[in-house]
């Protein structure tokens, strides 16, 4: 998968299943300085993905304030050919004043055995799919 | 208010809610008092209230949460953030 640059930062785009509907999203960050994944509500909306009365919820702090998340175990995250099933994101309001849809943290990226190439701007996979 | 005045005020609701005051203790955040600021329909409307809370006043503490639940129970997460370059930016 192609890496593509924005003010510096990279992003790829990815597939989300979660009961059986997948949703393409295009503009996630890899963030290695991030333990957790976490996607917009706007873009998981679509496929159901809601907070319930009983989701927990965290409170995310960093420079910059706080975002409040839920969190739900959705199907699979996949990209291109590469997924990782039964995977626990975050889900919260992402709203950073620039177009970002989702931040890959290192439980993905080391789940999936992600290759960061940034010689090539590549995002490779040293394993078969999980 | 206090979360058992919030729930009786508000019961069986979404809502957006402000942390007026908190503390953390053991990576849980305890909220002290509590400010309503939108009632909301359904859990996809609270969402999009939440992110145009947030987006409006980054600075301040929001959750979105609903009056059935007994304890808000919320725990704490760390994260650096994205900074960005943005005097790369104004260049462009």
């Amino acid at each position: 998968m192609r890496l593509a640059l924005y003010d510096d930062l990279p992003f790829v785009s990815l597939a989300l299943t979660y009961r059986g509907a997948t949703v393409t999203i295009a503009q996630v960050l890899i963030d290695t300085g991030s333990a957790s994944t976490i996607f917009a509500a706007r873009v998981v909306a679509p496929i159901g993905i809601l907070p319930e009365m009983t989701d927990d919820v965290y409170t995310v702090r960093g420079i910059g304030g706080t975002e409040a998340v839920f969190t739900r175990r959705i199907d699979c995250v996949a990209i291109e050919a590469q997924a990782v099933n039964n995977f626990e994101i975050e889900v919260g309001g992402m709203s950073y004043g620039f177009d970002i849809d989702g931040i890959l943290g290192m439980d993905f990226l080391t789940r999936a055995g992600a290759i960061i190439n940034l010689r090539d701007l590549r995002l490779d996979f040293g394993c078969s799919a999980l | 208010m206090i979360w058992s005045e919030v729930r009786q005020t508000y019961p069986n609701r979404w809502l957006i809610i402000e942390a007026v005051e908190a503390r953390t203790l053991d990576e849980r955040r305890f909220l002290d008092k509590i400010a309503v600021m939108e009632v909301c329909p359904d859990n996809a409307e609270v969402m999009s209230a939440y992110e145009r809370w947030h987006q409006a006043y980054p600075q301040r503490e929001f959750y979105f949460a609903h009056t059935g639940r007994e304890e808000l129970d919320i725990r704490e997460r760390r994260w650096l953030g994205i900074r960005r370059n943005d005097a790369t930016r104004a260049l462009r």
